[in-house]
């Protein structure tokens, strides 16, 4: 299909060969499947939050707070797996039950109050940082038990535990946006607010489920950041919200609303995770790769704005039968 | 035995804020006809069909019978579901979903909780095939163009079993191609015995398309005819209201002197060789129907819409205007239609508001000269009478003649040679119209030549020296105010 050449997605998908295919050429050690598996591991926590920012974004809202949510449930992820009597299921529900919970509290306001998404999620990103800075008073959580630890480099049947539960977590929200009613919900709601509320859609009920499951993936995330790190800085997880945001526009998800599909994101979230990798191994000084990134996300979206230009000029005819019964002729 | 009608609606009324937008309103419309709505702009159409969609909710007292039996609309699903669809001018669906989801939103036996993508399609492909459109429902309807959007509404009505499928102004944005397709759709609905409600200015369609017509004026129900009993003549008769009285003022003198003169100026899709001229103290009217061309005309001359070719001529001198800035320089003003988007800043006092404009004359090394500032504020809240005399005002507060007035005084402190209002009373009530008229008309007569752009008749003929009458683009007739009455500039304005 030629349509399918035309995506958006393989757009991003080229963009993503060609910087593999430039760093490779000048690092070898670019192109080795330890290395290629290490930025997947590395950026998994990251894909997991984008794929809830995706739906946040659809929305044509914004969630700047998952920073300090991923902070916060971290840190209380830490706490319980320190006690005597935590297994691994206790963690993971204390994770994810802490995420909706600081999901749930955005989108009250957000959807219940109607206060601009940005207005409240950096409130919130605040709040959230600062209590947490409060309740820790700053100390880190340190020495957390092995059987926690050793969860992020285990596998089962040769695959890595945290690929697996990023694996759950597309499955789950494929499914949910392309085959359930509230996801494409969440999606009708991007295009055409006042559309969706008098096609009777509760508009409230859909915010308030997209912020929630943007915590509650972001509950899970901070599992395997503990898990990952070994120890919990309270300031954990701070500005992570723009380089979520940032794999989510690069992906192709619109700011407008709207648009933006799981595969983009993922491809949104190579490109981030490669070019960092890449800029490591070429030894490109630090502060270089702020600079890149920021550069990829502009172009990135100049593009599109290009490209919807272009597309607004092709727009398709329907063909109506020349005969009717009985109908006119035209 | 199902009943005759599949609609009737008794003693409708809805009020916004005070202002009935409409008065104990009737329409009753038969199984499976073609039914036309006319009536002027504001004449109530739009909130009659909101009423109708479920968008609206009556006054008390309304009387809605669906197939004979009396309900109540309560939401735009309710409506809908009881057999009502709306198409809207822009469509007003989903533009980043598929086809196939924009027919099926909604729609109980597929939209289900978990979705079935086989079934959806399948829906939509028959509600399409319905019509005789041919297309991929798995298609976005952003890549669609608005005529074939309208085709996907239409299916969209279909499949929810509609028995009335109510078209906004279906044709006001679409070629004569798209027109005719559209025609053969309508033609299909009356052989499936679904009732069209056609909302439309152009008197060609409605002939072509309807068999009986409702007029509206003024919010209220005038009556409804066969169209093969009643002529356009008396159709128009019909539409065009007398019950507004405004004060009818005479220029004291219009000079020869020419002060602004537009040449043959042409701009693709929005108006064609247009010329004409203004003198000292003089008022000129300019109506039409909505989309004729008549605002994008102001906005040619005020440098917001740059014209293709032709000229504009300022006092004998040809000038050239490539924004607003340019215009202001050359002592134009215009004062907008929306006066909340394009003219005020509302959460701004009176006095920032109205020097706006005077900026540069009021700074003094870039610093605001507060002195000078509410001098001149004060000055024009005198001159036009702004109520209250309070100058620190948020403009929002105000009421909206008094609002216009600001933005009438924001002009005013740039002493300009010509002042273009686009719709200057619309959304204010009769009092402050005949005060704003009389302002005017008091600018008109210090040597100020005036612009007035105005659907609403008894206005333009109370308030203009000359009318010009636009259609489709093109001033089509100018009439000077004397013999000119509202049935001819309607029947022009409508192309007959």
């Amino acid at each position: 299909m030629r349509n399918w050449l035309k995506k958006r997605e393989f757009v991003m998908l080229m963009m993503l060969v060609v910087i593999s295919l430039g760093i490779s050429l000048i690092t070898p050690a670019f192109l080795t499947p330890s290395n290629l598996l290490s930025i997947v591991m590395n950026n998994i926590i990251l894909a997991i939050m984008a794929m809830g920012m995706t739906l946040v974004v659809v929305t044509s809202g914004i969630d700047v707070s998952v920073g300090s949510q991923l902070g916060f449930a971290a840190i209380f992820v830490g706490l319980v797996a320190l006690l005597p009597t935590a297994n691994i299921f206790i963690v993971l529900a204390v994770g994810l039950v802490c995420g909706v919970l600081l999901g749930i509290f955005n989108g009250i306001l957000i959807a219940g109050a109607e206060i601009p998404a940005i207005v409240v999620t950096v409130g919130t990103m605040n709040v959230f940082r600062g209590s947490l800075l409060l309740y820790t008073n700053g100390k880190w959580v340190t020495s957390l038990p092995a059987w926690y630890t050793s969860m992020y480099n285990s596998s089962v049947l040769g695959v890595p535990i945290p690929i697996i539960i990023f694996a759950v977590v597309v499955a789950v929200t494929y499914y949910l946006i392309q085959y359930t009613r509230l996801g494409r919900s969440v999606y009708a709601l991007g295009g055409n607010p006042v559309a969706a509320s008098r096609v009777g859609i509760n508009t409230d009920k859909v915010l308030l489920f997209v912020f929630a499951y943007m915590g509650a993936l972001t509950g899970i995330a901070s599992i395997l950041y503990g898990a990952q790190l070994a120890t919990i800085d309270p300031n954990a997880g701070t500005s992570f919200e723009l380089t979520v945001i940032s794999a989510v526009v690069i992906g192709g998800a619109s700011a407008l609303g709207g648009s933006g599909s799981l595969l983009g994101t993922c491809i949104g979230v190579l490109i981030l995770g490669v070019l960092q990798n890449g800029m490591i191994l070429m030894r490109v000084e630090p502060y270089w790769q702020d600079v890149v990134m920021g550069l990829i996300l502009i172009i990135a979206v100049s593009v599109d704005v290009l490209n919807n230009r272009k597309k607004e000029a092709q727009k398709k005819t329907i063909d109506v039968a020349k005969a009717i019964k009985g109908g006119v002729s035209a | 035995m199902a009943s005759e009608y599949i609609v009737n609606l008794k003693h409708i009324s809805k009020t916004f804020g005070g202002i009935k937008a409409l008065n104990d309103v009737s329409l009753d419309i038969k199984r499976g006809e073609v039914h036309a709505l006319v009536g002027e702009n504001g004449a109530g159409k739009s909130t009659l069909i909101k009423v109708l969609a479920g968008v609206h909710f009556p006054d008390d007292g309304a009387e809605i019978y669906i197939d004979g039996e009396r309900t109540v609309i309560k939401n735009p699903m309710d409506a809908i579901r009881k057999g009502i669809s709306v198409i809207y001018q822009d469509i007003s669906l989903f533009p980043n979903l598929t086809i196939a989801e924009n027919i099926c939103i909604g729609n109980d036996t597929v939209w289900k909780k978990h979705l079935n993508w086989a079934e959806i399609n399948a829906l939509a492909e028959q509600a399409l095939a319905k019509v005789g459109a041919k297309i991929d429902p798995a298609m976005l309807l952003k890549d669609l163009n608005l005529a074939s959007q309208q085709i996907v509404a239409i299916a969209r009505a279909i499949s929810f079993n509609s028995s009335l499928i109510i078209m906004d102004e279906p044709t006001s944005s679409l070629s004569a191609g798209e027109v005719e397709t559209l025609y053969k759709i309508i033609e299909t609905l009356r052989n499936e015995n679904i009732a069209v409600l056609f909302i439309s200015h152009k008197f060609d369609e409605i002939y072509r398309v309807a068999s009986r017509v409702t007029v509206l004026r003024d919010g209220r129900y005038i009556s409804s005819h066969d169209l093969a009993a009643v002529e356009r003549q008396e159709l128009i008769r019909l539409m065009v209201g007398r019950n507004v009285e405004y004060l009818t003022m005479k220029a004291e003198r219009i000079s020869e002197q020419q002060i602004l003169k537009v040449n043959r100026l042409c701009k693709e899709g929005n108006f064609y060789n247009i010329s004409f001229e203004l003198r000292k103290g003089e008022i000129v009217g300019i109506t039409g129907l909505v989309g004729s061309g008549r605002s994008e005309i102001a906005k040619a001359i005020f440098g917001l819409n740059i014209p293709d070719s032709g000229e504009i001529i300022l006092e004998g001198q040809p000038i050239v205007i490539k924004s607003a800035a340019d215009a202001v320089k050359h002592g134009i003003s215009y004062i907008p239609e929306n006066r909340q988007l394009e003219g005020l800043l509302a959460k701004n006092s009176v006095c920032q508001n109205m020097t706006l404009a005077v900026l540069d004359e009021i700074c003094k090394y870039g610093c605001i000269d507060t002195k000078k500032e509410t001098a001149i504020a004060r000055e024009y809240t005198e001159k036009l009478d702004v109520r209250p005399r309070d100058i620190d005002k948020p403009v929002g507060q105000l009421s909206g003649g008094n609002q216009q007035k600001v933005v009438l005084g924001k002009w005013l402190a740039t002493n300009p040679k010509i002042l273009i209002a686009d719709e200057p009373t619309s959304g204010v009530d009769i009092g402050a119209k005949i005060e704003i008229h009389k302002t005017l008309r008091q600018l008109a007569n210090k040597g100020i030549g005036v612009v007035v752009i105005s659907s609403e008749l008894p206005e333009i003929l109370a308030v203009s020296d000359r009318i010009l009458i636009m259609h489709r683009g093109n001033i089509v007739s100018a009439m000077n105010k004397e013999g000119a009455t509202q049935e001819a500039i309607l029947a022009k304005a409508l192309g007959a």
